[in-house]
Protein backbone atom coordinates (compact mmCIF):
# COMPACT_ATOMS: atom_id res chain seq x y z
CA UNK A 1 0.00 0.00 0.00
CA UNK A 2 0.95 3.72 -0.83
CA UNK A 3 1.15 6.06 1.79
CA UNK A 4 -0.97 9.25 2.39
CA UNK A 5 -0.45 12.47 3.56
CA UNK A 6 -3.67 13.42 5.88
CA UNK A 7 -4.37 17.37 5.04
CA UNK A 8 -7.34 19.59 7.14
CA UNK A 9 -8.49 22.58 6.17
CA UNK A 10 -8.64 24.75 9.32
CA UNK A 11 -10.96 28.15 10.08
CA UNK A 12 -11.91 28.89 13.17
CA UNK A 13 -12.15 25.03 14.17
CA UNK A 14 -10.10 25.01 17.95
CA UNK A 15 -13.39 23.62 19.07
CA UNK A 16 -13.24 20.41 17.23
CA UNK A 17 -9.89 19.96 15.24
CA UNK A 18 -8.48 17.71 18.25
CA UNK A 19 -10.99 15.48 17.80
CA UNK A 20 -10.75 15.46 14.03
CA UNK A 21 -6.67 14.58 14.74
CA UNK A 22 -7.34 11.98 17.20
CA UNK A 23 -9.63 10.18 14.80
CA UNK A 24 -6.56 10.46 12.40
CA UNK A 25 -3.92 9.10 14.99
CA UNK A 26 -6.48 6.54 15.62
CA UNK A 27 -5.80 5.33 11.89
CA UNK A 28 -5.17 1.31 11.72
CA UNK A 29 -2.62 2.88 9.08
CA UNK A 30 -1.06 5.98 9.86
CA UNK A 31 -0.15 9.25 7.37
CA UNK A 32 3.40 9.96 6.49
CA UNK A 33 2.14 13.22 7.60
CA UNK A 34 -0.33 15.37 8.69
CA UNK A 35 -0.73 18.78 7.10
CA UNK A 36 -3.27 21.63 9.21
CA UNK A 37 -3.87 24.63 6.83
CA UNK A 38 -4.93 27.21 9.07
CA UNK A 39 -7.09 29.20 7.08
CA UNK A 40 -6.76 32.84 9.18
CA UNK A 41 -8.34 31.83 12.11
CA UNK A 42 -9.05 34.20 14.88
CA UNK A 43 -9.65 31.37 17.53
CA UNK A 44 -6.21 29.87 18.22
CA UNK A 45 -6.77 26.59 15.97
CA UNK A 46 -3.15 26.61 15.29
CA UNK A 47 -2.45 26.67 18.69
CA UNK A 48 -4.71 23.83 19.26
CA UNK A 49 -2.90 22.37 16.42
CA UNK A 50 0.68 22.94 18.06
CA UNK A 51 -0.18 21.28 21.55
CA UNK A 52 -1.18 18.09 20.13
CA UNK A 53 2.00 17.58 18.59
CA UNK A 54 4.48 18.71 17.21
CA UNK A 55 5.33 16.44 13.98
CA UNK A 56 2.23 17.76 12.44
CA UNK A 57 2.73 20.48 9.82
CA UNK A 58 1.24 23.49 10.46
CA UNK A 59 0.60 26.29 7.35
CA UNK A 60 -0.89 29.47 7.56
CA UNK A 61 -2.38 31.56 5.16
CA UNK A 62 -5.03 35.01 4.87
CA UNK A 63 -8.75 33.88 5.16
CA UNK A 64 -8.88 32.61 1.67
CA UNK A 65 -11.77 29.58 1.79
CA UNK A 66 -11.26 26.14 2.29
CA UNK A 67 -10.79 25.27 -1.03
CA UNK A 68 -7.73 27.35 -1.36
CA UNK A 69 -7.00 25.78 2.13
CA UNK A 70 -6.94 22.57 0.77
CA UNK A 71 -4.77 23.21 -2.27
CA UNK A 72 -2.08 24.61 0.03
CA UNK A 73 -2.03 21.61 2.14
CA UNK A 74 -1.64 19.61 -1.21
CA UNK A 75 0.89 21.57 -2.66
CA UNK A 76 3.03 21.13 0.06
CA UNK A 77 2.40 17.15 0.88
CA UNK A 78 4.67 14.44 0.27
CA UNK A 79 3.07 11.41 -0.12
CA UNK A 80 1.55 9.79 -3.23
CA UNK A 81 -1.87 9.73 -1.80
CA UNK A 82 -3.66 12.46 -0.62
CA UNK A 83 -6.15 12.48 2.36
CA UNK A 84 -8.62 15.09 3.14
CA UNK A 85 -10.58 15.76 6.27
CA UNK A 86 -12.95 18.42 7.04
CA UNK A 87 -11.79 20.29 10.85
CA UNK A 88 -15.11 18.77 12.47
CA UNK A 89 -15.56 15.82 11.05
CA UNK A 90 -14.26 12.13 12.12
CA UNK A 91 -12.55 9.33 10.42
CA UNK A 92 -13.34 5.76 11.63
CA UNK A 93 -10.20 3.79 12.55
CA UNK A 94 -10.10 1.28 9.15
CA UNK A 95 -10.95 4.31 6.80
CA UNK A 96 -7.41 4.06 5.31
CA UNK A 97 -6.80 0.74 5.77
CA UNK A 98 -10.00 0.26 3.57
CA UNK A 99 -9.56 2.84 1.11
CA UNK A 100 -5.94 2.21 0.57
CA UNK A 101 -6.65 -1.47 0.04
CA UNK A 102 -9.24 -0.27 -2.53
CA UNK A 103 -6.95 1.61 -4.72
CA UNK A 104 -3.61 -1.12 -4.35
CA UNK A 105 -6.00 -3.57 -6.01
CA UNK A 106 -6.76 -1.13 -8.99
CA UNK A 107 -4.12 1.05 -10.11
CA UNK A 108 -6.85 2.56 -13.02
CA UNK A 109 -8.38 3.87 -9.72
CA UNK A 110 -7.34 7.33 -9.25
CA UNK A 111 -9.75 8.27 -6.18
CA UNK A 112 -11.81 6.34 -3.55
CA UNK A 113 -14.71 7.64 -1.39
CA UNK A 114 -16.80 6.06 1.34
CA UNK A 115 -20.46 6.19 2.75
CA UNK A 116 -20.47 8.79 6.02
CA UNK A 117 -23.09 9.05 8.62
CA UNK A 118 -24.09 12.36 10.49
CA UNK A 119 -23.05 12.29 13.66
CA UNK A 120 -24.57 15.30 16.84
CA UNK A 121 -22.29 16.37 19.61
CA UNK A 122 -23.67 13.88 22.68
CA UNK A 123 -26.15 16.98 24.01
CA UNK A 124 -28.98 14.77 23.69
CA UNK A 125 -30.85 17.86 22.66
CA UNK A 126 -31.38 16.55 19.06
CA UNK A 127 -31.15 13.05 18.76
CA UNK A 128 -30.95 11.92 15.32
CA UNK A 129 -34.13 10.18 13.90
CA UNK A 130 -32.67 9.31 10.84
CA UNK A 131 -29.00 9.06 10.85
CA UNK A 132 -28.44 6.68 7.58
CA UNK A 133 -25.48 6.71 6.10
CA UNK A 134 -25.22 8.43 2.34
CA UNK A 135 -22.50 8.43 0.09
CA UNK A 136 -20.24 10.94 0.95
CA UNK A 137 -18.05 12.47 -2.16
CA UNK A 138 -16.35 14.94 -0.06
CA UNK A 139 -13.65 15.98 1.22
CA UNK A 140 -13.69 14.06 4.41
CA UNK A 141 -14.05 10.77 2.66
CA UNK A 142 -11.83 11.39 -0.12
CA UNK A 143 -8.50 9.95 -0.83
CA UNK A 144 -7.02 10.50 -4.27
CA UNK A 145 -3.85 9.64 -6.24
CA UNK A 146 -1.58 13.14 -6.22
CA UNK A 147 -1.93 12.80 -10.04
CA UNK A 148 -5.69 14.27 -9.65
CA UNK A 149 -4.09 17.76 -8.24
CA UNK A 150 -0.82 17.64 -10.76
CA UNK A 151 -3.02 17.87 -13.26
CA UNK A 152 -6.59 19.20 -12.59
CA UNK A 153 -5.35 22.30 -10.81
CA UNK A 154 -6.50 23.83 -7.40
CA UNK A 155 -9.70 23.75 -6.11
CA UNK A 156 -11.43 27.08 -6.60
CA UNK A 157 -14.03 28.51 -4.14
CA UNK A 158 -17.05 29.77 -5.73
CA UNK A 159 -18.38 33.04 -4.55
CA UNK A 160 -20.09 32.25 -1.15
CA UNK A 161 -17.56 29.59 -0.55
CA UNK A 162 -20.02 26.61 -1.04
CA UNK A 163 -19.80 23.67 -3.59
CA UNK A 164 -16.21 23.35 -3.84
CA UNK A 165 -16.40 19.87 -4.12
CA UNK A 166 -18.81 19.36 -6.53
CA UNK A 167 -16.74 22.09 -9.56
CA UNK A 168 -13.36 20.14 -8.58
CA UNK A 169 -14.42 16.89 -8.29
CA UNK A 170 -16.57 17.14 -11.38
CA UNK A 171 -13.19 18.53 -13.33
CA UNK A 172 -11.09 15.56 -11.78
CA UNK A 173 -13.93 13.09 -13.48
CA UNK A 174 -13.72 15.24 -16.75
CA UNK A 175 -10.11 15.19 -16.72
CA UNK A 176 -10.98 11.40 -17.30
CA UNK A 177 -9.98 10.11 -13.71
CA UNK A 178 -12.02 7.16 -12.19
CA UNK A 179 -13.14 7.86 -8.97
CA UNK A 180 -15.55 5.30 -6.66
CA UNK A 181 -17.47 5.34 -3.69
CA UNK A 182 -17.02 2.07 -1.09
CA UNK A 183 -20.53 0.80 0.61
CA UNK A 184 -18.40 0.88 3.90
CA UNK A 185 -19.25 4.01 6.46
CA UNK A 186 -16.00 5.12 7.01
CA UNK A 187 -16.56 8.55 8.00
CA UNK A 188 -18.74 10.54 10.02
CA UNK A 189 -20.09 14.24 9.77
CA UNK A 190 -20.62 16.34 12.79
CA UNK A 191 -23.99 18.59 12.67
CA UNK A 192 -23.84 21.52 14.57
CA UNK A 193 -26.44 24.75 14.18
CA UNK A 194 -24.64 27.44 12.23
CA UNK A 195 -22.21 25.09 11.08
CA UNK A 196 -21.36 25.10 7.03
CA UNK A 197 -23.28 22.43 6.78
CA UNK A 198 -26.45 23.29 8.12
CA UNK A 199 -27.45 26.16 5.91
CA UNK A 200 -29.90 26.51 3.25
CA UNK A 201 -28.81 29.46 1.89
CA UNK A 202 -28.32 31.80 -1.35
CA UNK A 203 -23.81 30.91 -0.41
CA UNK A 204 -25.06 27.46 -1.07
CA UNK A 205 -27.09 27.83 -4.41
CA UNK A 206 -25.14 30.46 -5.60
CA UNK A 207 -22.02 27.63 -5.41
CA UNK A 208 -23.89 24.70 -7.05
CA UNK A 209 -24.92 27.47 -9.97
CA UNK A 210 -21.11 28.68 -10.49
CA UNK A 211 -20.09 24.89 -10.86
CA UNK A 212 -23.16 24.52 -13.03
CA UNK A 213 -22.10 27.09 -15.02
CA UNK A 214 -18.45 26.38 -15.16
CA UNK A 215 -19.15 22.51 -16.47
CA UNK A 216 -21.31 24.24 -19.15
CA UNK A 217 -18.94 26.21 -20.63
CA UNK A 218 -16.15 23.55 -20.25
CA UNK A 219 -18.68 21.58 -22.39
CA UNK A 220 -19.20 24.03 -24.81
CA UNK A 221 -15.01 24.50 -25.49
CA UNK A 222 -14.97 21.12 -25.66
CA UNK A 223 -17.18 21.59 -28.43
CA UNK A 224 -14.75 23.94 -30.27
CA UNK B 1 -54.44 28.34 -19.43
CA UNK B 2 -56.06 31.31 -20.00
CA UNK B 3 -55.03 34.19 -21.46
CA UNK B 4 -53.70 35.38 -17.90
CA UNK B 5 -52.64 32.20 -16.66
CA UNK B 6 -48.58 33.37 -15.83
CA UNK B 7 -45.80 30.67 -14.65
CA UNK B 8 -43.83 30.27 -11.47
CA UNK B 9 -41.17 29.10 -10.20
CA UNK B 10 -42.29 25.22 -9.73
CA UNK B 11 -41.15 25.09 -5.81
CA UNK B 12 -38.13 25.78 -3.22
CA UNK B 13 -35.80 23.53 -4.71
CA UNK B 14 -35.89 25.43 -8.12
CA UNK B 15 -33.00 28.18 -8.19
CA UNK B 16 -31.42 30.02 -10.80
CA UNK B 17 -28.86 32.73 -11.68
CA UNK B 18 -28.11 34.81 -14.61
CA UNK B 19 -24.24 34.21 -15.81
CA UNK B 20 -23.72 37.00 -19.07
CA UNK B 21 -27.21 36.75 -20.10
CA UNK B 22 -28.01 33.28 -19.97
CA UNK B 23 -29.80 31.64 -17.17
CA UNK B 24 -28.92 28.44 -15.35
CA UNK B 25 -31.09 26.87 -13.44
CA UNK B 26 -30.66 23.79 -10.91
CA UNK B 27 -32.72 21.51 -9.10
CA UNK B 28 -31.73 21.07 -5.66
CA UNK B 29 -33.68 18.20 -5.29
CA UNK B 30 -32.60 15.70 -8.84
CA UNK B 31 -29.18 17.80 -9.07
CA UNK B 32 -30.06 18.38 -12.99
CA UNK B 33 -28.88 21.71 -14.35
CA UNK B 34 -30.13 23.51 -17.11
CA UNK B 35 -28.76 25.54 -19.40
CA UNK B 36 -30.91 28.34 -21.41
CA UNK B 37 -29.16 30.39 -24.58
CA UNK B 38 -30.17 34.53 -24.56
CA UNK B 39 -33.39 33.80 -26.42
CA UNK B 40 -34.37 31.67 -23.90
CA UNK B 41 -33.36 33.39 -21.06
CA UNK B 42 -35.04 36.52 -22.22
CA UNK B 43 -38.05 34.40 -22.37
CA UNK B 44 -37.78 33.37 -18.39
CA UNK B 45 -36.71 36.70 -17.42
CA UNK B 46 -40.23 37.48 -18.77
CA UNK B 47 -42.05 34.77 -17.46
CA UNK B 48 -40.39 35.05 -13.90
CA UNK B 49 -41.77 39.10 -13.97
CA UNK B 50 -44.84 37.86 -14.59
CA UNK B 51 -45.94 37.75 -18.25
CA UNK B 52 -48.15 35.51 -19.11
CA UNK B 53 -47.08 32.23 -21.43
CA UNK B 54 -49.64 33.39 -24.04
CA UNK B 55 -48.86 37.06 -24.24
CA UNK B 56 -45.16 35.94 -25.65
CA UNK B 57 -46.33 33.26 -27.83
CA UNK B 58 -48.65 36.26 -29.00
CA UNK B 59 -45.44 38.67 -29.61
CA UNK B 60 -42.83 35.67 -30.56
CA UNK B 61 -44.87 32.65 -32.03
CA UNK B 62 -44.86 28.96 -31.55
CA UNK B 63 -41.11 29.29 -31.25
CA UNK B 64 -41.65 29.70 -27.55
CA UNK B 65 -43.73 26.51 -26.78
CA UNK B 66 -41.01 23.12 -26.70
CA UNK B 67 -39.69 25.80 -23.98
CA UNK B 68 -42.69 26.03 -22.44
CA UNK B 69 -43.19 22.41 -22.61
CA UNK B 70 -39.54 21.66 -21.21
CA UNK B 71 -39.68 24.16 -18.18
CA UNK B 72 -43.11 22.41 -17.09
CA UNK B 73 -41.75 18.53 -17.94
CA UNK B 74 -38.54 19.36 -16.21
CA UNK B 75 -40.83 20.88 -13.13
CA UNK B 76 -39.05 24.28 -13.10
CA UNK B 77 -41.82 26.09 -13.49
CA UNK B 78 -45.66 25.30 -13.40
CA UNK B 79 -48.60 27.41 -14.00
CA UNK B 80 -50.04 29.85 -11.10
CA UNK B 81 -53.80 30.31 -9.87
CA UNK B 82 -52.84 33.70 -9.54
CA UNK B 83 -53.47 35.98 -12.67
CA UNK B 84 -50.08 37.29 -14.28
CA UNK B 85 -50.35 39.77 -16.80
CA UNK B 86 -51.72 39.23 -19.85
CA UNK B 87 -50.13 42.67 -22.11
CA UNK B 88 -46.57 42.99 -22.58
CA UNK B 89 -45.05 45.99 -21.90
CA UNK B 90 -42.92 48.29 -23.66
CA UNK B 91 -40.11 46.86 -22.08
CA UNK B 92 -41.03 43.30 -22.76
CA UNK B 93 -41.53 43.70 -26.30
CA UNK B 94 -38.07 45.66 -26.26
CA UNK B 95 -36.74 42.65 -24.56
CA UNK B 96 -38.26 40.23 -27.15
CA UNK B 97 -36.72 42.50 -29.57
CA UNK B 98 -33.50 41.68 -28.90
CA UNK B 99 -33.86 37.81 -30.14
CA UNK B 100 -32.52 36.77 -32.61
CA UNK B 101 -32.24 33.29 -32.19
CA UNK B 102 -34.78 30.05 -31.43
CA UNK B 103 -34.38 29.70 -27.39
CA UNK B 104 -33.10 26.79 -26.27
CA UNK B 105 -33.03 24.46 -23.46
CA UNK B 106 -30.10 21.43 -22.35
CA UNK B 107 -30.77 19.17 -19.47
CA UNK B 108 -27.07 17.93 -17.89
CA UNK B 109 -26.88 15.37 -14.58
CA UNK B 110 -23.46 14.80 -14.50
CA UNK B 111 -22.87 16.75 -11.41
CA UNK B 112 -26.00 15.30 -9.65
CA UNK B 113 -24.01 12.98 -7.54
CA UNK B 114 -22.26 15.29 -6.15
CA UNK B 115 -24.80 18.24 -5.27
CA UNK B 116 -26.83 15.67 -4.07
CA UNK B 117 -24.70 14.52 -1.79
CA UNK B 118 -23.10 17.60 -0.90
CA UNK B 119 -23.84 18.19 2.76
CA UNK B 120 -24.67 21.91 2.18
CA UNK B 121 -27.67 21.28 1.26
CA UNK B 122 -31.07 20.08 2.64
CA UNK B 123 -30.39 19.84 6.25
CA UNK B 124 -33.58 18.87 8.41
CA UNK B 125 -32.62 20.31 12.07
CA UNK B 126 -35.14 17.80 13.47
CA UNK B 127 -33.91 15.19 11.53
CA UNK B 128 -30.85 15.04 10.99
CA UNK B 129 -28.31 15.99 8.09
CA UNK B 130 -27.91 15.24 5.23
CA UNK B 131 -31.01 13.82 4.22
CA UNK B 132 -30.30 12.25 0.93
CA UNK B 133 -32.59 12.71 -1.58
CA UNK B 134 -34.21 9.36 -3.49
CA UNK B 135 -32.20 8.61 -6.22
CA UNK B 136 -33.51 10.32 -9.87
CA UNK B 137 -34.69 7.46 -12.19
CA UNK B 138 -31.65 6.88 -14.58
Amino acid sequence: MQSYSAIIPAFNAAAFIGDAIASIRAQTVQPAQIIVVDDGSSDGTANVVRGIGDDIVILHQENRGVGAATTAGFAVSRAPLLATLDSDDLWLPNKMEAQLARLAEEASLCGVFAHIQPFRPADGQHASKRNTSVPGWLRTTMVIRREAFTTIGPIIDPPGGCGDMVDWLARVREGGHRLTMLEDTLALRRIRPGSLSSTHNADRDGGYLYAARQAILRKRAGQD
Amino acid sequence: MTASTKFVLAGPDVVCEEFDGEFVILDLETGCYFSLNRSASAIWKLLEAGFAPLAIEAALGETIKPLLGSLQDHKLMAPSDEPGNSELDDQARISLGTIENAPTFEVFDDLADLIRADPVHDVDEAAGWPLQKEAIPS
